[in-house]
């Protein structure tokens, strides 16, 4: 299914509203799961066309590569961003939907 | 025995007839010329034609066949009450010399026990057994019991087509007071009160009795109220720790009561927690993690509360909070203000990083020797300054790091202790194909029980109670290594589980522990521990009976032991005690029907007996005599019984005697043709 910035891909350490790379635009896609919260539900992978690599991409002197367009330098930030939030979905899994409930967990204990 | 003549032709019974035909015929004519002379004729004539038709005479050897009365003996429980036993087998002495002086008749004896649904199932067996039986051979069915049958057949049904008498044991006005669990849920949650049922039923029927009904709740005394017999009775029961609360409920007999033992009544209900809350911190997001995640939100008894440290908050960038998707770790709330109402603590991969000041280290250590649990598992960070040996919490953990960092492949074993704690014991026979782990904080045992070792036997596992509480500490953090099927992978789930509710205090994962189940009347004992030796358990009732149970080794850390209980220890609970352990145990009763009621009576079996026309009386007011009756005849009346008198026989042999035979016939017929020649020759 296609990944919406509700996805945990979207906030799993920044905030995104798209997940752009070398270009921006166009869909990710991720695996459909069966409901939001459960504890197996991280898909297994991240499918994109987006060549997250490229905007990421520097050579030896630290320069970037290439110029992701049609947002420049700030798309390629973004493209960071992303690259960062998809080590910690890899590693977090759905730890930051649990985030969402936690307010009323913590109102639970109050009990 | 019987003569019958009968006869076998030697020829064609036409050609016979036709022969007879012919001699008529001579007579005849005979009589018409008025030839007196010649009748003589007819004398060898017909000796000849009798001789051909071969008369003989048929003897038959009878054996009369013996009719069978079936004795159908009530052996249930319910039959052992007071005298009846006694009773009973008077009557089975008394019929059994009544049916000697009687011809012709042999017994079948029906001895029924209780049937495996419960109960005294009477006709069932009754049936099977006719079945097997010619039934014109029936001389009629003698029951003994004492009429509490509960599989009575329908009025359309009763007719048996056979004399059915019954003799009862028992009093004809026995009083009997009998305690029903009307209704009670078999499981509650702890800290809330169950609701239960209880009625008291007197025979005979009379309500609105006063009695007292006593409460125990798990062996001790709980309440007296005051009830009222046929009355349903609510009772609200708190259930105060998981596993078994054992309720029992005893009322105050009536004066004269046959049986004392449906006075009283047990229940067992199960004790469920409230769901389990886990907080997990995670020091930083690895790989680890998702096994913790996995595992910890997949167990549907478990709240968890989660947080992972994902930026260091001495870290500063230029990126505005607002597009960064981080909350405040609730420290305070979590560490100070509710770190009470968790049941489990546990550190993953944490390390000091002045999140958590020092007071809140010490909150957790108190809350450990309140009888708190934290379980540390830990990386590399643990091996550093940065670990939480660093922390207050070094005063509870078994494990001390030495500082040295391992990162070899290894393969984690279960040894020593491990071999019989119940959090291992059950996965050290998978350890042979285990996948391996990289990093081990190198420790050294300061305290508690080593489970598992990792390279070169050093400690990897480590359980430990301080005060009221559990820890337990991982040294390494590579358990993702088999979640993943790392070269064949590991038992991480069942581990972790184990690990998770040994330290939550499930009752099941004891190390010292004493149990026991009932099947029929055998009580097994079980006893797991960690020792080499266990004492022998003793076993009270609550009425004081005292039985002693010695354990035999069956497995590593487990003993067993049986004893057969006696009727005593029923409707009760009994405590097991031994090695400073005591469990309670509810010895409900397995006779529901037999015991439910017990008292003598007529009522329930009359029917059966006047469709019949049968004799039904209790032994203890006379016996009646056995008489033997036509099958059409009423085969009771008063003071006896009547058994069916069929009168059936077996063949057993015929002799046959030959009247005109052989050379004898022929000699008669030639004589008396030489007398009829000399009287015409005259």
């Amino acid at each position: 299914m296609p990944a919406s910035s509700a996805h945990a891909l979207g906030k799993s350490f920044y905030l995104l509203d798209e997940f752009p790379g070398r270009y921006a635009g166009g869909r990710v896609w991720v695996a459909a799961s069966e409901g939001e919260s459960g504890s197996r539900n991280v898909s297994p992978v991240v499918i994109g066309g987006h060549d997250w690599a490229a905007a990421w991409a520097i050579n030896a002197f630290d320069r970037p590569m290439i110029l992701p367009l049609p947002g420049r330098e700030r798309q390629r930030e973004i493209a960071r961003r992303f690259g960062v939030n998809l080590v910690l979905y890899a590693l977090t899994g759905n730890y930051k939907q649990d985030q969402v409930h936690l307010p009323i967990l913590l109102e639970r204990l109050a009990h | 025995m019987a003569i019958d003549l009968a006869f076998a032709p030697l020829a064609p019974m036409s050609a016979l007839m036709l022969a007879g035909g012919a001699i008529a015929a001579f007579l005849a004519m005979a009589l018409y010329w008025r030839a007196w002379e010649t009748l003589w004729r007819i004398i060898p004539l017909s000796l000849l034609l009798l001789a051909l038709t071969a008369p003989y005479l048929e003897e038959e050897r009878r054996t009369p066949l013996e009719d069978i009365l079936v004795l159908v003996s009530d052996h249930t429980p319910s039959q052992e009450l007071s005298e009846r036993g006694i009773q009973r087998e008077r009557a089975m002495s008394h019929l059994q010399e009544q049916i000697e002086r009687l011809d012709n008749l042999e017994t079948r004896i029906l001895t029924v026990e209780e049937d495996s649904r419960g109960g005294t199932r009477l006709f069932s067996a009754l049936q099977e057994a006719l079945e097997g039986l010619p039934r014109e051979r029936l001389a009629g069915v003698v029951m003994i019991t004492d009429g509490q049958v509960h599989d009575i057949p329908e009025p359309i049904d009763s007719d048996l087509s056979m004399p059915f008498h019954v003799l009862l044991t028992g009093e004809p006005d026995e009083i009997d007071r009998t305690l029903h669990v009307e209704h009670a849920p078999g499981f509650g949650l702890v800290g809330e009160a169950i609701e239960a049922l209880l009625r008291i039923e007197d025979f005979p029927q009379d309500e609105g009795k006063n009695a007292l009904l006593h409460l125990r709740l798990d062996g001790v005394e709980r309440e007296t109220i005051a009830v009222q017999s046929g009355q349903v009775i609510p009772l609200r029961i708190p259930l105060l720790h998981a596993g078994a609360n054992i309720l029992e409920a005893e009322v105050t007999p009536l004066a004269g009561e046959t049986f004392l033992g449906n006075n009283r009544a047990v229940l067992e209900i199960q004790g469920i927690r409230e769901r389990l809350r886990v907080l997990l911190v995670s020091g930083r997001p690895h790989p680890g993690m998702r096994v913790w995640r996995w595992l910890l939100k997949g167990d549907a008894a478990v709240d968890l509360v989660h947080f992972t440290v994902l930026r260091d908050p001495r870290q500063s960038d230029d990126i505005p909070n607002s597009e960064l998707s981080l909350i405040p770790f609730p420290a305070r709330e979590l560490f100070l203000d509710r770190l009470d109402e968790f049941d489990l603590v546990i550190f993953d991969n944490y390390r000091l990083r002045g999140i958590l000041p020092q007071d809140y280290f010490d909150n957790i250590v108190r809350y450990i020797f309140d009888g708190g649990a934290l379980l540390v598992a830990s990386g590399q960070d643990f091996a550093t300054g940065n670990g939480l040996y660093n922390s207050p919490l070094s005063q509870v953990l078994p494990l001390r790091p030495t500082g040295g960092l391992l990162e070899r492949q290894y393969v984690p074993r279960i040894e020593g202790a491990g071999l019989r704690h119940p959090v291992t014991a059950d996965l050290a026979d998978t350890q042979d194909p285990w996948g391996g782990w990289f990093r081990l904080v190198e420790g050294e045992t300061v305290a508690g029980d080593v489970l598992m070792t990792g390279l070169g036997g050093r400690p990897l596992l480590a359980l430990h109670r301080v005060g009221e509480g559990r820890v337990a500490q991982l040294l390494s953090d590579h358990i993702w290594l088999w979640a993943r099927g790392y070269a064949s992978g590991g038992p991480h789930a069942d581990l972790l589980r184990a690990l998770a509710h040994w330290l939550m205090r499930e009752p099941e994962l004891e190390e010292e522990r004493l149990w026991g189940e009932v099947k029929e009347d055998v009580l097994t004992v079980w006893r797991a521990g960690m020792g080499d030796v266990v004492s022998p358990v003793e076993v009270t009732s609550v009425s004081g009976e005292a039985r002693r149970v010695d354990l035999e080794e069956v497995g590593a850390g487990r003993w067993r032991g049986h004893i057969e209980l006696e009727e005593e220890f029923f409707g009760e609970a009994i405590r097991l005690r031994g090695d400073g352990l005591e469990t309670l145990l509810a010895v409900e009763d397995e006779g529901g029907l037999e015991r439910d009621e017990v008292r003598s009576r007529a009522d329930l079996l009359e029917p059966v007996v006047e469709a019949n026309g049968g004799f039904i009386g209790w032994i203890g007011s006379g016996l009646p005599r056995v008489l033997q009756v036509e099958p059409q005849a009423l085969p009771s009346g008063a003071g006896w019984l009547g058994l069916r008198e069929n009168g059936n026989y077996v063949v057993g042999s015929v002799d046959r005697v030959g009247l005109l035979r052989d050379i004898f016939a022929v000699l008669l017929i030639f004589a008396m043709l030489a007398w009829c020649w000399w009287r015409e020759a005259r």
